[in-house]
């Protein structure tokens, strides 16, 4: 049997070949370039179905604010996008790229709670400010140096509204199935307590993992119980694998969950309803903050991403609004340092001033000197100094002949 | 650019470690280990939170190899009369064992929300760029060290009596060998060196969470132990370069394809990882290296 032995040569030669092909990109401009951002967005992974509209938000709104003249006395606003791969030892890999190589003044669109904490350390390390769009509690506690922004409810904020609304409905005896996510994972102890708290009782609880190739012995242990509702909480991918069970079994158990798993839109466009049909979906419950969707600034969203009126876009609003509300801050302290433009970020946000929306009537109010009070595409954005954003009643939905009716607000 | 490739190397030296494990485990002594990403989760986390307590390095670490020692020698010893691939289905059972408790006992190892914060070692003499550095030579030396002990071990008795139960354990039975023993000593070897890369995994990322530990660490190993060639020490060095290279290059050469969207971008970074292993398997399907062997000089046949 004869061994490929590599020689020495051939070694020293490949390797030097790999070295020098990974430091191929260009040099960082300081202060004359454009302004880079960095997106660690789940391209591929259990979150994969809502990266791509995530990091598209940001360049959308990008290219509005370039076309315009950018920033700073006319830099350009690059975006360079990372996959986190939904695992945050990728993020962490793809953080160092951005921040040691490509040394981008912010990064926005970091989804997850895993990944975002395991980003967290080295962000605030080399000053950069970072926005997520994750819940967990730890991604805002301790000394974050004013870097750390959640653009997104925490989980408690998320578990809360769900049982009040089953509550609501006359809902005695319910299930949870949860998938094994920080985000999902977080919000169990404050649904139950509300739960209990208002004199109903939850009878059985199953956990999902976000990977797992059939989801049947799980829905039919929580089904298979004397309940009348379910609580989901879920990302869409399981979501619509777990109904699909649970329609196949032919469970008459009401099913509650969030807007990000099961928006069908108001136009019946949403990813939940496409993947499953209308008959399927009919009667399924969801919340999610409320996002005004007849709001002129949702609407201009909507035309930058080139979506039908009335299309819900998960998480990608409140992306749009981190990139805006950084950029905002850049163009008021006049500096991309994130150790010093952070400051203003409360002072564009919670206001007092004139309420303004969209990224270009911001930027030209805060060049005129005016005050402002951000508010975002999809909601009103506001801050506690911390970082965490201020909590917005929830919008109750149920999914009717195939779209969103918005029942009332929690 | 500094930082980052003293990120990547640091990250390509514990994907090394796991793998010279590995390499031990499955390269040499032919125990198929499809669970190793358990084992390194418990050391990891053994590691993390004996860090969080206060413990210093070296007790931390300590603690971290005297998991992954005990918790090897165990699963072998539980699962001695399996033979290839039920030994395989055995670890990989064990790995998700692990994985459901670091999900469901929140109190210890905070569940899906996993552990922040955890202190990095040395960090009371440098910081910033110069501490990336300090920890690379920290990596670097466990490397090594666990590099020469897994050299040693091959090259010495010991390892060719893993090699021979590898190839036949019936022949190396009826030699007088105690398998059993063997393979436990040998399980455990691996799991010494699974501990030195979970310590140095949660103290280099400060964070850990269930979900840095998926059947994706089982997968590179074995990819930079088949790359390197198996049953080679060296090789698996090469071996692990190569995957790295392959997973992080990709990101540059999406930089230079501005022109696809984010999703599509992504997707054909994953491709282009497949492909290049499939490409590796093709061209090079014993690997860059040749396990050691003893040598015969020429003289010595006649």
């Amino acid at each position: 049997m004869t061994f490929n032995q590599m020689n020495r040569r051939t070694f020293l030669g490949t390797t030097a070949a790999g070295v020098a092909a990974s430091a191929l990109p260009l040099p960082a401009l300081a202060n004359t370039g454009p302004v880079k951002i960095g997106m660690i967005s789940p391209l591929t992974g259990s979150g994969g179905s809502y990266g791509p509209n995530i990091v598209k938000a940001a360049q959308v709104v990008a290219t509005q604010i370039n076309d315009a003249g950018g920033i700073l006395g006319g830099r350009m606003i690059e975006i360079i996008a990372e996959d986190s791969e939904t695992n945050s030892t990728a993020s962490v890999r793809a953080a160092r790229k951005l921040l040691d190589v490509n040394q981008v003044s912010a990064i926005v669109g970091m989804w997850g709670s895993g990944p975002t904490l395991a980003v967290k350390p080295l962000a605030i390390e080399k000053g950069v400010s970072l926005s997520c769009l994750g819940a967990a509690d730890a991604i805002t506690e301790g000394d974050t140096q004013g870097l750390i922004w959640r653009f997104q409810a925490t989980g408690r904020e998320w578990g809360v509204p769900p049982a009040k609304a089953m509550l609501a409905a006359g809902h005695k005896k319910v299930g949870i199935l949860a998938v094994q996510t920080a985000f999902t994972q977080s919000m169990i102890a404050p649904f139950i307590e509300t739960f209990e708290a208002g004199g109903g009782e939850v009878v059985v609880q199953a956990e999902v993992k976000p990977d797992q190739p059939s989801f049947r012995a799980e829905v039919d242990k929580v089904m298979g119980e004397d309940i009348t509702a379910v609580f989901l909480p879920a990302y869409v991918t399981q979501f619509t694998s777990i109904v699909k069970e649970w329609y196949r079994g032919g469970y008459e158990t009401e099913l509650y969950t969030l807007t990000i798993a099961a928006s069908a839109g108001v136009n019946g466009g949403g990813k939940f309803i496409t993947a499953v049909g209308n008959e399927v979906g009919e009667g399924i419950h969801h919340l999610q903050p409320t996002n005004d969707s007849s709001s002129a600034s949702y609407k201009e969203f909507e035309s930058l991403m080139g979506v039908e009126a009335g299309t819900f876009l998960p998480f990608s609003a409140l992306c749009a609004d981190s990139l805006v509300v950084q950029i905002g801050a850049m163009e008021k302290a006049g500096t991309s340092d994130a150790t010093v433009y952070t400051k203003e970020i409360l002072a564009i946000t919670n206001g007092p001033g004139a309420a303004t929306a969209g990224a270009v009537n911001l930027l030209n109010a805060i060049r005129a000197g005016q005050d402002v009070n951000y508010t975002g595409y999809g909601m009103d954005v506001s801050f506690f100094p911390n970082g965490n954003l201020k909590g917005r009643p929830f919008g109750h939905f149920v999914i009717q002949n195939g779209i969103d009716v918005e029942l009332d607000l929690v | 650019m500094i930082g980052y490739l003293t990120a990547i190397l640091v990250v390509v030296l514990i994907s090394a470690l796991v793998a010279l494990a590995l390499n031990i485990q499955w390269g040499q002594a032919g125990m198929v280990n499809f669970g190793i990403f358990g084992f390194f989760a418990a050391t990891s986390y053994v590691a993390a939170l004996s860090a969080l307590a206060g413990y210093p390095l070296l007790i931390s670490l300590v603690l971290a190899i005297l998991t992954g020692v005990v918790l090897s020698a165990l699963v072998a010893l539980v699962s001695a009369r399996l033979r290839e691939d039920y030994f395989a289905i055995a670890t990989l059972a064990f790995a998700e064992a692990v994985r459901l408790f670091l999900l469901n006992e929140t109190w210890l190892t905070g569940g899906a929300n996993g552990l922040p914060g955890i202190p990095r070692p040395l960090s009371a003499y440098a910081s910033g760029q110069s501490y990336e550095l300090l920890f690379f030579v920290l990596a670097l030396v466990l490397a090594a060290i666990c590099f020469v002990f897994a050299q040693a071990l091959t090259k010495s008795p010991f390892g060719r009596v893993l090699r021979a139960l590898r190839e036949d354990d019936l022949v190396a039975a009826t030699l007088g060998k105690d398998v059993l023993s063997f393979r436990i000593w040998a399980f455990a070897a691996g799991g010494a060196i699974l501990g030195v890369a979970g310590y140095l995994h949660s103290s280099y990322f400060g964070y850990i969470d269930p979900t840095q530990f998926g059947a994706f660490v089982t997968a590179y190993a074995f990819m930079a132990v088949i790359a390197g060639g198996r049953g080679s020490n060296t090789g698996l060095l090469f071996g692990a370069v190569s995957v790295m290279v392959l997973l992080e290059g990709t990101r540059f050469l999406k930089d230079l394809m501005p022109f696809l969207d984010a999703g599509q971008a992504a997707s054909l970074r994953l491709i282009l990882i497949g492909v290049g292993l499939i490409l590796l398997l093709i061209y090079k399907p014993q690997g860059f290296f040749r396990e050691h062997r003893l040598r015969v000089n020429k003289g010595d046949t006649k």
